[in-house]
Formats: structure tokens, C-alpha cells, sequence
């Protein structure tokens, strides 16, 4: 049986029908090579996520700036971070509006895209689930003036980022992204800076800010 | 990663938001971003070839597989 990428990206998504992802199931079981194929996309999946967390990663404050849909507190609660978990808990939370616009100012801060990112679609009111995922796809703003995002591991605190960064040849740009990612602008060789910060156990990544541009 | 994402053409980006990020099934993906759910499934597809092509270019073997662990 030949499956696709696209067929193990819809089985990963838990996308297909039942008889369908019996199939599918039943052939990465039975080869190696497509189950190793598996693994790998869902291990993608999870780097994406843990790039982009979604729990507290843009204060309720930062939406309001923003101009974004305020979040709606529960009737019942009166703790927001007793509502976070709540949100956290359920599906149906995870779908509320204000949870899709907190993803779309998550993705544009982690990407670097910039808060103007947000500011899209001036003459529409920005409160459809389709515009929040549509302010993804604004190109229009500037890039922040560094060369590389640097993510610590937990624990490291900023002074010895900061000691690292200077370390590896490059110095902290600005203050941190709302996820904890540290902008850095390279001091002479920017590739020698990464490696230098990828050697570092402390450090969880540490990507070019232009790779992968056209 | 970061700059995976930046990097990454925006409908890909979109799709990839709404089923990897959200959570939300490749139907209710379609009817948001009003695509057929034929086109979420080759923009989500080409997002993690995307994605995967991004760690693989941007990074020593050995450094991929630590971006993945």
C-alpha cells in the first residue's frame, strides 16, 4: 500500500475517517520505513509546538494593545489563572475566539513578524476566527533589526543569557519575545555565533532570523 | 524554528496554525479559511515539508536531530 505524505499528515491530524485511519495505521505498523517517515512528521509537529506555546504566552494585556478580542472571564471564575487552566483543560476552550487570536499574536511574536503584524485588515473588524488566522499570512511587517532568536532552556536566567550570548560573539537585541526567545544581532560571523550558542547546553535553539528567505 | 515560521509562505503558515496550533480539523480548517479540504490537506502537508526542509538546511545533522528530540 503507498501512502503519501499528505495521507500521513491527515492521519497524524487525526483527520481521516475511521476505516481510513485503520488503513494507514495498519501500513505504518507494517513498515519501517513508513512508520520512521511517521515519526518524523509528528516530530515536526511537536518542534512547531513547542515553538509556539500557547498557554499564558501573550498576557490578556498584550491582546488588548493589540486591539484583539478581550478575553471573556467565565461567570464562575474570578482567578484568571485559575482560568487559564480551565481554557487549558478543554477543547472547547481551546476554540474559544480570544484563544485563536491569543495563537495569532503568539506565531507573529515567535516568527519575529512583529506586532504590526497585527494590524491587518483596517477596514474589517477583527473579530472572525478566519482573521486570526488570516493575520498569519501579513507580510507587510518590518523585521526587527537582529540577526538570530536564541531560546533558553528553563531555568537559565537572563544574566547568564545574556553572558552566553556575549560569549558566543553576539549581543541581546531589545527586550525578550513574549515566549522567552531572545533576539540576538551577531557581532562578526553570524553562522560561527550560532554554532557557538548550539554547542551550548543551555541552549534549546538558536536559528537565523533570514534562513530559509527566498 | 522561529524563523521556520517566518519564513514559511503564508497560507501554509495559516493552515499549519489552525490544525498543528489550534487543534482544529482539516473540515472546520476548510470552512474557516474557506479552501476546500483537499487544499488543507496539501498546504498542511507542504507546511511540514516546509518545516522539515527548514531543519534540515538550517542545521548540521547532528544539530537536527537535536532540534527534534
Amino acid at each position: 500500500m503507498i501512502v503519501t505524505d499528505h495521507q500521513l499528515s491527515a492521519w497524524l491530524s487525526g483527520s481521516l475517517t475511521p476505516d481510513e485511519a485503520a488503513r494507514i495505521a495498519a501500513a505504518v505498523e507494517a513498515d519501517p520505513v513508513l512508520s520512521a517517515r511517521a515519526e518524523r512528521l509528528g516530530q515536526l509537529d511537536d518542534l512547531v509546538r513547542q515553538a509556539v506555546p500557547l498557554q499564558d504566552g501573550v498576557p490578556d494585556a498584550l491582546l488588548a494593545r493589540l486591539g484583539l478580542a478581550p478575553a471573556e472571564r467565565p461567570a464562575d471564575v474570578t482567578d484568571i489563572a485559575d482560568a487559564r487552566q480551565k481554557r487549558a483543560a478543554t477543547v472547547a476552550e481551546r476554540r474559544r475566539p480570544t484563544q485563536i487570536w491569543r495563537i495569532a499574536a503568539q506565531v507573529a511574536l515567535v516568527a519575529g513578524i512583529g506586532l504590526a503584524a497585527m494590524q491587518f485588515l483596517p477596514d474589517r473588524a477583527p473579530q472572525q476566527p478566519q482573521d486570526a488566522y488570516r493575520a498569519l499570512s501579513d507580510e507587510r511587517a518590518p523585521r526587527i533589526d537582529a540577526d538570530a532568536l536564541v531560546l533558553f532552556a528553563s531555568g537559565t536566567t537572563a544574566d547568564q543569557a545574556r553572558a552566553i550570548v556575549l560569549a558566543a560573539g553576539g549581543s541581546v537585541v531589545g527586550s525578550p519575545t513574549e515566549t522567552g526567545a531572545i533576539r540576538v544581532k551577531a557581532g562578526a560571523d553570524r553562522d560561527d555565533m550560532l554554532a557557538r550558542l548550539r554547542a551550548r547546553p543551555e541552549v534549546t535553539m538558536a536559528e537565523s532570523l533570514d534562513a530559509g528567505r527566498p | 524554528m522561529q524563523a521556520a515560521l517566518a519564513a514559511m509562505p503564508v497560507d501554509l503558515r495559516a493552515v499549519m496554525a489552525a490544525v498543528t496550533l489550534d487543534g482544529r480539523s482539516y473540515r472546520e480548517t476548510a470552512d474557516i479559511l474557506e479552501i476546500p479540504i483537499g487544499t488543507v490537506m496539501s498546504r498542511l502537508s507542504r507546511a511540514r515539508q516546509f518545516v522539515e526542509a527548514h531543519v534540515n538546511r538550517c542545521a548540521t545533522p547532528s544539530q537536527a536531530r537535536k532540534s527534534v528530540q
